[in-house]
């Protein structure tokens, strides 16, 4: 009975290649199969590593630090706005305006933006902290309507304006807070998908490896078999080819990609650095009125606000003007330059399908016609 | 035999793990962390970040200090979105009572030892218990208010004894054409705070402490003939400080024309913790006793009574880390290391020694923390944060038109009938 089994168990089972050339067969049969395996899986993880970090960050990341300096750009231009309705007189009849308001909103929709993109973790906390401290701001600017036209509206529309502009001002704090966050989860990704030395070699050496098993399958055959060349193996050197060529691409994206966090970090730079032209209108408007509350009150001012007004009386527009296109031109560089750094992410479909043509038809076709041959042949 | 020396390198091997296992545990960096929010920023940041060198180096914690402007705000938002820092440092008793009534914070009974709770002078400890039976926080700098400061290179001391001599001293400045006092209330992101200090010094040394005390804590109506002279009598100082530039200008600025020559004006009312500003209004650093001193409200009906103000930790999130930083903030070892830098900062620990204060002016104010027959909490930093914010805003409009001060305290007062009893906060004054 036991002899009966073992005889079915051995009818059943593949047999086993009899002779050395059999063996080596079967041996570089299945190296070149794990081989390729590897080098489909690693391409396709450095692949979708890269293609992936650049759609989050173009759909996530940079949208959020976009929608902080929106939102930065929204709130100067509320408090230009109302500063205008107050020193133009249109106060007493239209409040600090309907430009006023629609930024203020714009500007509270791009926070909830950004909160609900949440890249950094801490965003809707400091959020939060921004809504209360712009329901301050707002609160002052209250004030200051229902005491236009007094030294107290002045006094208010100040406070307000400085609790915007102030260098210490905690409104700015946070937006720049907010813009750190999201900049440092955006280092975070790219250097997570960037060709280090560690990430090169995982997706360098299983490629090499395969080539030099196909080159070495090729010389065996055409020395055993006397063939000049084995058509499926060559074929499987060319798509192989053709593979790394599609996986290179990722690594023109990650510098694309770098590139575009460059460009980004120039548009926040300027953001930081240069006045917008509202904001630079608004201020000096501030400056004037200020100016007057000032020259009629005994004491003066004080040196912060005498500086304030003396820095806001030269101050002409056209910098900041062509700082305003500057920024949109900035942004629209950067738009392009992550656009086309995701471009060619539908190559990703032809990895698997090139790994698959390998594996599955050209090592098969290429080696098995030889095993079948060997297979029983004494040597 | 052979047993005995397996034995002896069984033990010694266990030895070392232990050992590794312990010094691994003890190394800097494996100790935690624990985040602290505050309001001091810029050069008082960097004062208190060697109070916190010190606990680092003792205990491998790093402490996360986030110092900001609107302290009020930040933490209400992060104790609202439930995350609060392990420690908040807060200078309004009203906020913190607030917290304490939501049960925000953790009793601080078990955490500092008993003779470091026995340290503090006079009714500090009433402060930090937040009006309760439990101990809620750490004084960690406190300030004394009711002073006057005055350029000592420019004019002697005044001898000011009374109200009446104040308000005559004023008088006689401007008839020689100078601008007797240094006024300016703006304070982002509430201005108003220098207003009120002035009336509750007025309310104090001219009605006592018993009218103060009822008024700090809700009993006594804003529209009260008390508070009402009150409010008058400063109108006479606004009346020659200027009222329309004291509301443009900062606290922080007031007092730069008196170092001016001639002077822009002569005397300055601010809390002690002025003295870092001063100090740095010039290049060459401003020294107080040479080129500032000070002199006390004028007594009256409360005595020499001075009006104070603290920085108080309290614990948010009761973590080993947050325990340790407090038990180590309470300690007469760090409550010495910010008034040896110097830049006003002042400990009410009596176990500090004065020699570490580094100038006579600092002493003497020392002097008036430890020895003042009276002490009374800052009663705008006592009242519930909806009554401090109407009361600064009032400050304002007073300036803006004196003539409305009936229309204000009534004001005032329906909003304080609208504050649940329980959010006021009665905290003696201290003998």
């Amino acid at each position: 009975m036991a002899s009966l089994v073992t005889a079915t168990a051995a009818a059943a089972a593949p047999k086993a290649p009899k002779t050395t050339t059999g063996k080596t067969l079967w041996v570089l049969c299945v190296l070149l199969l794990i081989a390729t395996g590897v080098v489909g899986g690693t391409s396709w993880w450095v692949f979708q590593k890269v293609y992936g970090t650049v759609e989050t960050v173009r759909d996530t990341t940079a949208p959020a630090i976009l929608d902080v300096l929106a939102a930065r750009d929204g709130l100067t231009k509320a408090d230009s706005a109302a500063i205008d309705s107050f020193s133009s007189g249109k106060v007493k009849l239209s409040g600090p305006g309907l430009q006023y308001q629609s930024q203020l909103t714009f500007a509270s929709q791009r926070l909830v933006q950004v909160a609900a993109r949440d890249t950094a973790g801490r965003s809707s906390q400091r959020i939060q902290l921004l809504e209360a401290l712009l329901g301050s701001y707002s609160g002052l600017i209250g004030q200051a309507n229902a005491h236009a036209g007094t030294s107290l509206g002045t006094t208010d529309l100040w406070d307000a304006s400085h609790l915007l502009h102030a260098g210490d001002s905690p409104i700015l704090t946070e937006l720049n807070n907010l813009v750190d966050d999201q900049a440092r989860v955006l280092n975070d990704q790219i250097a997570a998908s960037s060709m280090t030395t560690e990430n090169l070699l995982k997706w360098i050496v299983p490629i090499v490896v395969l080539f030099v098993l196909l080159v070495a399958t090729q010389i065996f055959l055409s020395r055993r078999f006397r063939r000049a060349v084995n058509p499926w193996l060559l074929l499987a050197t060319v798509v192989l080819v053709g593979l790394s060529i599609a996986t290179s691409l990722a690594v023109v994206a990650q510098h694309q990609l770098e590139d575009s966090r460059d460009t980004l970090y120039g548009v926040v730079r300027l953001w930081r650095e240069q006045p917008s032209a509202a904001d630079v209108r608004g201020q000096q408007a501030l400056g004037e009125l200020i100016a007057k509350e000032c020259v009629g009150a005994n004491g003066g001012c004080g040196p912060s606000v005498d500086q304030f007004v003396s820095s806001h009386k030269s101050a002409g527009n056209t910098t900041a003007e062509v700082s305003d296109e500057r920024i949109a031109k900035r942004v629209e560089d950067f738009k392009n330059r992550i656009n086309s750094a995701g471009e060619n992410a539908n190559w990703k479909y032809f990895i698997p399908i090139q790994a698959g043509l390998i594996f599955f038809v050209f090592i098969p076709f290429g080696l098995w016609p030889r095993i079948e041959e060997y297979r029983y042949r004494p040597r | 035999m052979i047993h005995a020396r397996r034995r002896t390198t069984s033990l010694f091997i266990v030895t070392i793990l232990i050992n590794t296992i312990l010094a691994a545990c003890s190394t800097p960096g494996s100790a935690g962390s624990v985040s602290v929010l505050g309001p001091w920023t810029d050069g008082e940041q960097q004062n208190f970040a060697e109070v916190l060198k010190q606990f680092h180096q003792d205990t491998g914690v790093q402490v996360n200090y986030q110092g900001t402007r609107a302290l009020d705000e930040e933490l209400a938002a992060e104790v609202q979105n439930g995350t609060p820092p392990d420690i908040a440092i807060q200078p309004s008793l009203g906020d913190l009572r607030q917290y304490l009534n939501d049960n925000k914070l953790h009793s601080l009974n078990d955490v500092i030892r008993k003779p470091d709770r026995d340290a503090y002078i006079k009714q500090w400890p009433e402060v930090q218990k937040l009006g309760t039976d439990r101990l809620y926080g750490v004084v960690v700098k406190a300030n004394l208010k009711s002073i006057i400061w005055y350029n000592s290179r420019q004019q002697p001391e005044p001898e000011v004894q009374t109200w009446d001599q104040l308000v005559a001293l004023g008088e006689t400045i401007a008839k020689t054409g100078g601008r007797p006092w240094c006024m300016g209330v703006g304070s982002t992101p509430i201005s108003g705070w220098p207003g009120t200090d002035w009336i509750e010094d007025i309310l104090l040394h001219q009605f006592g402490t018993d009218i103060y005390q009822q008024w700090a804590s809700g009993n006594l109506p804003w529209t009260s003939q008390q508070v009402k002279e009150a409010w008058q009598e400063w109108g006479t100082i606004t009346a020659t400080a200027g009222s329309r530039s004291a509301l443009l200008t900062d606290w922080a600025d007031a007092g730069r024309p008196m170092f001016t020559n001639p002077p822009g004006c002569y005397l300055d009312h601010q809390p002690s913790f002025i003295i870092a500003n001063y100090q740095n209004y010039k290049k060459e650093k401003l020294k107080p006793g040479t080129d500032f001193d000070f002199f006390s409200f004028p007594a009256g009906a409360a005595g020499r009574a001075f009006n104070v103000s603290a920085d108080m930790a309290t614990m948010f999130n009761d973590t080993p880390q947050a325990r340790q930083l407090i038990k180590y903030l309470a300690t007469a070892r760090a409550q010495a290391i910010w008034p040896h830098i110097g830049g006003g900062a002042f400990s009410v620990n009596k176990k500090v020694n004065q020699n570490i204060y580094p100038d006579g002016v600092s002493k003497k104010i020392y002097g008036d923390l430890t020895n003042a027959n009276t002490l009374c909490y800052s009663a705008g930093d006592l009242m519930p944060p909806t009554m401090r914010n109407a009361f600064r805003r009032a400050v304002l409009e007073y300036l803006s038109d004196p003539n409305q001060l009936d229309q204000l305290l009534d004001e005032l007062d329906k909003v304080r009938q609208g504050i649940a009893p329980a959010e006021w906060l009665t905290i003696p004054c201290g003998h």
